[in-house]
C-alpha cells in the first residue's frame, strides 16, 4: 500500500509540475503574443502616419502648383492685356490722327476748288461786263457827236446830257463790275478759308475727343486689370482655403484611423490576455480534476487492497501493478493536461495572428483614404485653377473685345464723318459754282440792262437837258433841292424821338435809336430819291443801305450816348460848365448825323457830298435855336407821355417822380397821396399809379421756358409795376430755366410748403429736376421818398440773403452771387453778395459807394457782417440779421396773422394731420387753407380777415387744439458713415460673380441719392415689379440711417458671411425704422388708377432698405459690397 | 409655407428686385445660380413654392411679397407678380 500510495504521489507531483510547466508557457505565449500585437501596431501606425504625411505633402504641392499656376497665368493675361492696350492706343491715335489728316486735306482741297472756281467764273464776268461798260462809253460819244437841239444851247445841253447819261452807265456798270468781280473773286478765299476753318475746327474736335476715348480705354484696361487682380487674389485664397479645408479633413481622419487601430490593438492584446486567465484557468481546474481523479484512483486501489487478505509476495506484485497503474493513470492526466494546453497555446498564437492581420487590414484603408483624400485634393486644385485661368482668359478677353469693338466703332464713326464731309464738301463746291454762276450771269443781266435802255434814257436825258436850258432859275433851284436828303434826315428825327420816348436816353437806347433811324433814314432818302427822279427801286440794293445805315446809325447812337455821358460826368467833376456840355453834345449830333448822311450816300451808290450842306444845315436848325428847343421839347413830351401810360422803359427814379407829378396834376385833389416825391427834396402829394399790384406768392413763368433775360425782363417790370414790394427772379439749377416770383414788402416766399402757388407750379411739373436757386431780388423802395430805404440797401444776414446763398453754395458745391436791385436817388442801382465756401472770408458784398462807385467787402462770418452793418451810416445801427423768434412770436399773435401766416398755419395743420393718418383732419385743413388762400388780394388787414374769414379763424384754432401736438423733433444724430469712405467709397463697384460675369454696379447713390433725377424715378416705378421708386432727401442722413441699418443687423451679416456665400449672392437687411419720419420722396404705381403718381406726403417713407452683395473674400478682406439703400414705405 | 421659405422668398424678391426690373432682377440672380446649382434649386424652389402657395390660397405669401411691392392687393396678384418673375427666370436660365 505503501508503494501505491508513494505512486500516487510521484503521480501527482509530475501531475502538478507538467500543468505547471504547461501554464507558464500559456503565460509566456501570451506575453509574447501581446508583444509581438504591440510591435504590429507600432509599425502601422507608422506607416499610417507616413501615409498621412505623404498625403498631406502631395495636397500641399498640389495647391501650390495651382496657385502658380494661377499666378502664370495671370501674369501672362496683364501681359496680354499690357499689350493690347498698347497697341490698341496706338491704332487709336493713329487712326484718328490719319482720319483728322484726310478732313484737314479734304478742307485744302475743297477750299483750292472754290478759289479755281471763283477765280474762273469773275475773270468770265470782268471780261463780259467790261465789254458793256465800253459799249456804254461808246454810245454816248456817238450821240454826243451829233447832239441835235434847235440852238446851240441846246444842242451843248444835249451833248452834254448824252456824256453824263452814258457815263453814268458805264460808271454804274463799271462799279457793279467792279464790285461783283471782286467779290465774285474775294468769295473764294473767304468760302476757302470757311471750308478749311470748318475741316480744322472738325479735325480739331476729332483731335480733342482722342484723349476722352483714350482714356475710355485705359479704364477698361486698368478696370480687366484691377478684375484680373481681384480675381487671381480670390482665387488664390479659395485654393490656401481649400487646401487647408482638406489637410484638416486629413489630420482628422489620420487621427481616427489611428486611434481605430490603437483600439483594435488594445483590444486583441485585451483578448490575448483574456483567453489566457481562461487557459490557466481551465488548466488549473483540468489539474484539479485529474489529482482529483488521481487521488479516487489512488483511493480505490488502496482501498481494493487493504480489503484483501494477500500474501506477501502477491503484495509486492500487485502492489507493483497497481502502482504502475496509479503512475498509468496520473500519466495519462499529465499527457491530457499537456496536450490541452498546447492545443489552447496554439489558439493563443492564431488569435494574435488574426488580430494582426485586421490591424493590418485597417491601417491599410487608412493609407488608401489618405492617398484618396489627396488625390482629390490635387484633382481639385487642378480643377478650380484650370477654371480661374479660364475666368481671366475670359475677363481679359472681354475687355479686350470691349475695347476693340470700342475702337473699331469709334474708327468707324470718324471714317462716316470723314466720308460725310467729303460728300458735304463736293456739294458745296457744286453749290458755290452754281450759286456764283448764277450772280454772275444776275450782275451781267443787270449790266446789260441799262445798256439796252440807253438809248431811251439818253434821248429822255437830252431832251430833258434842252428844255431846261428854257426854264426859270425858280424852277431849276426846285428841283436842286435835294428832297431825298431833307426825307432821310426827318424820318431818322422821327425815329429817334420815338425810341428815346420808349426806351429813355441811356446808352443803349441811343445805339438802338441810331439803328433804327440809320436804316429808315437811308430807305426814305433812297425812296424819295428815286421817287422824284422816276427811278426804279432795287429792293436787294436798298436793304444793303439799310443795313449800312444801321450800322453806321448804331455806331453814332454809341458815339452820341458815349459823349453824352461823358460830357454829364465832366459838368458832374466840374471840368465844363453845362452849358458847353450841351453845346458840345449838340455839335456831336450834327456831326454825327452829316456822316450818316454821307454814308447813306456812299452805299447808295451817289456822290458822297449829295445832299451834305442840306443835312448839316437841317441838322443844325434842329438842334440850335427855336428848333433845337421844339425837337426837345417834342421829345420830352413824348418820353413824358410813355412813362405816363407805364409803357416806357428804362424809368428813372427822376421820371417816375416826375411822372407822379403830372398824374397828380391831373387828378388834383380826388386821390389819397400815399407816394412823396422824391424829387428837389419836396414831399409832393401824387396820385399811386393805376396798376393793381401781382397778387403775393404768384409765380410768372412762359409757356415755353424763360431765359434768363426774359424773366428779367419780366422781373422789371413787376418791379416798376409793384415797386413797394419786392420780387425776384429764380433759376432751375438742372434747366436754366427762370421764373420770377411776387413777393410782399418784406420778402419773397418761393417755398413750396408755404406758398401755394409755387406748390401748384412744381406739382405741375412731376419729375423735373432741379432746385429753384435765387439770382436777383428787389428790395422795395419806400412810398414816402421813392427810393430804397438806407437799412434795406444791404442783404439780409441770419435767417436771410446771405443765408440763401450760403445754402445754394453748399447745395451747389460752388460760389454763388445773388443781385438785389434797389433805387438809390442816382437811380436803379444793384447789390451783389455772395458766398466762396473756399474762402477764408467766404461771405462777399458789392454796393454802390456814396458817389455811385462799387465797393467791395469780405466778411468771415455773418456775426462780422453785422458788425459791420450796424456801423454803416444809414442803418441806424440795427441788425441785418432776421430774428426768427420774434418772427414766430409775432405770427402767433392771435388775430394779427396776415393771410400768408393763416395759409402757413392751415398747411400745418394739413401736414400735421398727414402725420397723425387722421384722413378727416388733413381734409379740413385743406379746405381752410384753400378759403384763405381766395382772401389773397382780397383782405390785407387783419380787420379784414375777421370781417371775411372769423368762422375759418375760429375753425382753424379749433382744429390746432383737436390734434395732439408734434413730438419735440429728435437731437440731431452725429454722422455715421456705413464704410471707410462711406457710400461713395464702393459706389459703381462690381464683382466678379460665382459665374465668371460681373456684378450690376453698386447704385445706392445713383439711384437713390438726394440727386437721383425724378424722372428716372418715375420710370422705375412703372417698370419694376415693386411700384415704388424712392430716393433719399438728404444725402447726410442717407449715410448715417445705411450705417445704422448695418449696424443693427451685424448678426444677420455674421452669419451670411459665415455660410460662405458665394460671389454676387445678395443678402437683405431687416428694415430699419431710425424714427426721423419720411426720408424721401419719389413715385408709385397707385393701384386705384394704375397710374404712376408722387407718393403723398400722407405715404411717409420711413424706413431703410439696404441690400449688400458677397464679394467672396472673407474678412479682414472685403467680404461684401452695399449693392444698394433706399427708402422704404414701412 | 413656412417661416425659413418665407424668410427665404423675401431675400430673392426683396435682394433681386427691389429696385430693378423684372428682366434685370433675374439677370443678377443668374450671377450666382448659373455657377451653383444648390443655389438654383433653392432660389428656384422658393420661387415655385410661393407660387403653388399663392395659387392655393396660403395667405402667408401676401405679407412676404408686399415687402417686394407693398401696392400688391391679394392673392391673385401675388400669384401673378410671382408667375412673372419664375417664367422670366426660367427663360433666362434656360439661355445660359
Amino acid at each position: 500500500m505503501a508503494a501505491i500510495a508513494a505512486a500516487g504521489t510521484e503521480g501527482q507531483a509530475a501531475l502538478a509540475a507538467a500543468v505547471a510547466e504547461q501554464l507558464a508557457t500559456v503565460a509566456a505565449t501570451v506575453e509574447a503574443q501581446q508583444a509581438g500585437i504591440e510591435d504590429g501596431v507600432a509599425a502601422q501606425l507608422a506607416a499610417v502616419d507616413s501615409a498621412f504625411g505623404d498625403a498631406r505633402g502631395r495636397l500641399l504641392a498640389a495647391i501650390a502648383g495651382a496657385q502658380q499656376q494661377l499666378i502664370d497665368a495671370h501674369q501672362g493675361e496683364q501681359q496680354r492685356l499690357a499689350g493690347w492696350s498698347a497697341e490698341t492706343q496706338q491704332q487709336l491715335a493713329t487712326g484718328y490722327a490719319t482720319r483728322a489728316g484726310e478732313i484737314q486735306s479734304s478742307g485744302v482741297s475743297a477750299g483750292g476748288g472754290v478759289v479755281s472756281a471763283a477765280e474762273t467764273i469773275a475773270a468770265g464776268t470782268g471780261s463780259e461786263v467790261g465789254g458793256l461798260a465800253a459799249q456804254a462809253r461808246a454810245q454816248g460819244a456817238a450821240r454826243a457827236a451829233s447832239p441835235g437841239g434847235e440852238d446851240a444851247d441846246g444842242a451843248e445841253a444835249r451833248a452834254v446830257a448824252a456824256r453824263e447819261v452814258a457815263g453814268d452807265t458805264a460808271t454804274q456798270i463799271s462799279g457793279k463790275l467792279g464790285n461783283t468781280v471782286a467779290e465774285l473773286r474775294g468769295l473764294g478765299p473767304e468760302t476757302q478759308a470757311q471750308l478749311v476753318g470748318q475741316a480744322n475746327q472738325i479735325a480739331m474736335q476729332i483731335h480733342l475727343r482722342l484723349p476722352t476715348v483714350a482714356a475710355v480705354l485705359g479704364e477698361t484696361t486698368v478696370g480687366a486689370g484691377a478684375q484680373l487682380s481681384q480675381a487671381v487674389a480670390a482665387g488664390s485664397s479659395s485654393l490656401a482655403a481649400y487646401g487647408s479645408e482638406l489637410s484638416t479633413q486629413l489630420t482628422g481622419l489620420q487621427a481616427t484611423v489611428m486611434r481605430a487601430i490603437r483600439q483594435q490593438a488594445d483590444t486583441a492584446k485585451e483578448s490575448v490576455y483574456e483567453a489566457g486567465r481562461q487557459t490557466v484557468e481551465a488548466g488549473q481546474a483540468q489539474h484539479a480534476q485529474a489529482a482529483q481523479a488521481g487521488a479516487a484512483l489512488l483511493d480505490g486501489v488502496l482501498a481494493g487492497v487493504a480489503n484483501r487478505k494477500i500474501r506477501r509476495a502477491a503484495a509486492a506484485k500487485l502492489s507493483g501493478e497497481l502502482s504502475a497503474h496509479v503512475r498509468q493513470g496520473f500519466g495519462d492526466a499529465e499527457q491530457q493536461a499537456r496536450v490541452m494546453l498546447a492545443e489552447i497555446a496554439q489558439a493563443f498564437s492564431d488569435t494574435a495572428s488574426q488580430a494582426l492581420d485586421v490591424l493590418q487590414d485597417s491601417a491599410e484603408q487608412g493609407r488608401q483614404q489618405a492617398a484618396g483624400v489627396a488625390g482629390q485634393g490635387e484633382e481639385a486644385a487642378a480643377g478650380q485653377a484650370g477654371a480661374l485661368a479660364a475666368q481671366l482668359s475670359a475677363v481679359a478677353a472681354a475687355a479686350t473685345g470691349s475695347g476693340d469693338r470700342m475702337v473699331s466703332g469709334n474708327l468707324a464713326t470718324l471714317d462716316q464723318i470723314v466720308a460725310d464731309l467729303d460728300t458735304r464738301f463736293g456739294q458745296v463746291l457744286t453749290e458755290f459754282r452754281q450759286s456764283l454762276t448764277q450772280r454772275a450771269g444776275e450782275t451781267t443781266g443787270q449790266a446789260r440792262e441799262p445798256v439796252g435802255t440807253l438809248d431811251a434814257r439818253m434821248t429822255t436825258a437830252m431832251r430833258e437837258a434842252e428844255e431846261a436850258t428854257h426854264r426859270s432859275w425858280l424852277e431849276k433851284a426846285w428841283d436842286s433841292i435835294p428832297w431825298g436828303t431833307i426825307a432821310g434826315v426827318i424820318v431818322g428825327l422821327v425815329v429817334t424821338i420815338a425810341v428815346v420816348a420808349l426806351l429813355g436816353t441811356g446808352i443803349g437806347a441811343l445805339i438802338v435809336a441810331g439803328a433804327l433811324s440809320g436804316a429808315l433814314s437811308a430807305a426814305a432818302t433812297t425812296l424819295t430819291d428815286n421817287a422824284v427822279h422816276g427811278r426804279d427801286t432795287n429792293w436787294s440794293d436798298l436793304g444793303k443801305q439799310m443795313l449800312v445805315g444801321a450800322a453806321f446809325g448804331a455806331v453814332g447812337g454809341a458815339i452820341g450816348g458815349g459823349v453824352a455821358g461823358a460830357l454829364g460826368g465832366a459838368v458832374e467833376r466840374q471840368l465844363i460848365t453845362e452849358a458847353t456840355a450841351i453845346a458840345a453834345g449838340k455839335a456831336v449830333n450834327v456831326a454825327t448825323g452829316a456822316t450818316l448822311g454821307i454814308v447813306n450816300n456812299i452805299a447808295a451808290g451817289r456822290p458822297w457830298h449829295e445832299g451834305l450842306l442840306t443835312n448839316i444845315g437841317l441838322s443844325m436848325a434842329l438842334s440850335y435855336g427855336p428848333g433845337g428847343r421844339f425837337i426837345e421839347g417834342v421829345t420830352q413830351n413824348a418820353r413824358g407821355a410813355m412813362v405816363d401810360s407805364g409803357a416806357a422803359f428804362n424809368v428813372t427814379a427822376a421820371e417816375t417822380a416826375a411822372s407822379s407829378a403830372r398824374m397828380q396834376t391831373r387828378v388834383g385833389s380826388e386821390v389819397e397821396p400815399p407816394i412823396v416825391g422824391a424829387q428837389e427834396g419836396a414831399a409832393t402829394p401824387v396820385a399811386e399809379e393805376p396798376v393793381m399790384d401781382m397778387p403775393e406768392g404768384t409765380v410768372m413763368y412762359g409757356d415755353t421756358p424763360l431765359a434768363e433775360a426774359e424773366a428779367r425782363g419780366m422781373y422789371q417790370n413787376a418791379r416798376r409795376d409793384s415797386p413797394h414790394n419786392e420780387v425776384a427772379v429764380y433759376r432751375n439749377s438742372e434747366t436754366g430755366e427762370c421764373i420770377v416770383v411776387q413777393g410782399n414788402n418784406e420778402y419773397v416766399d418761393a417755398r413750396a410748403s408755404t406758398n401755394s402757388a409755387m406748390r401748384e407750379f412744381i406739382e405741375g411739373r412731376p419729375g423735373e429736376p432741379g432746385r429753384w436757386d435765387l439770382v436777383e431780388h428787389s428790395h422795395p423802395v419806400d412810398p414816402a421818398t421813392g427810393v430804397t430805404l438806407e437799412p434795406h440797401r444791404y442783404p439780409s444776414g441770419q435767417g436771410g440773403d446771405f443765408e440763401v446763398a450760403r445754402w445754394q453754395a453748399e447745395q451747389s458745391g460752388k460760389p454763388v452771387e445773388q443781385t438785389i436791385g434797389i433805387v438809390t436817388e442816382r437811380g436803379n442801382e444793384t447789390v451783389t453778395y455772395g458766398y466762396d465756401p473756399a474762402d477764408p472770408q467766404p461771405y462777399s458784398l458789392t454796393y454802390p459807394g456814396p458817389d455811385g462807385a462799387p465797393v467791395t467787402q469780405r466778411f468771415r462770418s455773418m456775426e462780422a457782417y453785422g458788425e459791420w452793418y450796424e456801423n454803416q451810416p444809414g442803418t441806424g445801427g440795427g441788425s441785418p440779421h432776421i430774428d426768427a423768434e420774434a418772427t414766430t412770436a409775432v405770427a402767433a399773435a392771435p388775430g394779427r396773422e396776415t393771410v400768408a401766416e393763416l395759409k402757413r398755419r392751415a398747411f400745418e395743420a394739413e401736414a400735421r394731420a398727414g402725420e397723425l393718418r387722421r384722413g378727416d383732419w388733413a381734409k379740413r385743413a385743406e379746405n381752410l387753407r384753400e378759403t384763405f388762400e381766395q382772401l389773397e388780394g382780397i383782405a390785407s388787414s387783419p380787420e379784414e380777415i375777421q370781417a371775411l374769414a372769423a368762422q375759418e379763424l375760429a375753425e382753424l384754432a379749433a382744429l390746432e387744439g383737436e390734434m395732439p401736438p408734434r413730438p419735440p423733433a429728435p437731437e440731431p444724430r452725429p454722422v455715421k458713415l456705413t464704410q471707410e469712405g462711406g457710400l461713395a467709397a464702393t459706389e459703381g463697384m462690381q464683382i466678379l460673380q460665382a459665374d465668371g460675369t460681373l456684378s450690376d454696379p453698386t447704385h445706392g447713390l445713383k439711384k437713390h441719392g438726394p440727386t437721383a433725377p425724378l424722372k428716372w424715378l418715375e420710370n422705375l416705378a412703372e417698370t419694376n415689379p415693386s411700384g415704388v421708386a424712392a430716393r433719399f432727401l438728404d444725402g447726410t442722413v442717407m449715410e448715417t440711417v445705411t450705417a445704422e441699418a448695418i449696424a443693427a443687423a451685424q448678426p444677420e451679416i455674421d452669419a451670411f458671411l459665415a455660410s460662405n456665400p458665394p460671389a454676387g449672392k445678395n443678402l437683405v437687411l431687416a428694415r430699419y425704422e431710425p424714427g426721423l419720419g419720411n426720408l424721401g420722396e419719389g413715385y408709385y404705381k397707385n393701384p386705384a388708377t394704375g397710374l404712376v403718381e408722387p407718393i403723398p406726403a400722407g405715404m411717409p417713407l420711413t424706413e431703410v432698405q439696404v441690400i449688400l452683395k458677397a464679394t467672396g473674400a472673407t474678412p479682414p478682406d472685403r467680404a461684401y459690397v452695399i449693392q444698394s439703400t433706399y427708402p422704404a414705405l414701412p | 409655407m413656412n417661416d425659413t421659405e418665407r424668410s427665404g422668398l423675401r431675400q430673392v424678391l426683396v435682394g433681386y428686385f427691389g429696385d430693378n426690373s423684372t428682366e434685370d432682377g433675374v439677370r443678377e440672380m443668374l450671377g450666382v445660380t448659373r455657377a451653383r446649382a444648390d443655389q438654383h434649386e433653392e432660389y428656384r424652389g422658393l420661387l415655385a413654392t410661393a407660387l403653388d402657395a399663392a395659387r392655393a390660397g396660403d395667405e402667408d405669401v401676401l405679407p412676404v411679397v408686399r415687402q417686394l411691392a407693398p401696392f400688391t392687393p391679394d392673392l391673385t396678384a401675388a400669384a401673378a407678380l410671382l408667375a412673372a418673375i419664375l417664367t422670366e427666370y426660367d427663360r433666362q436660365y434656360a439661355q445660359s
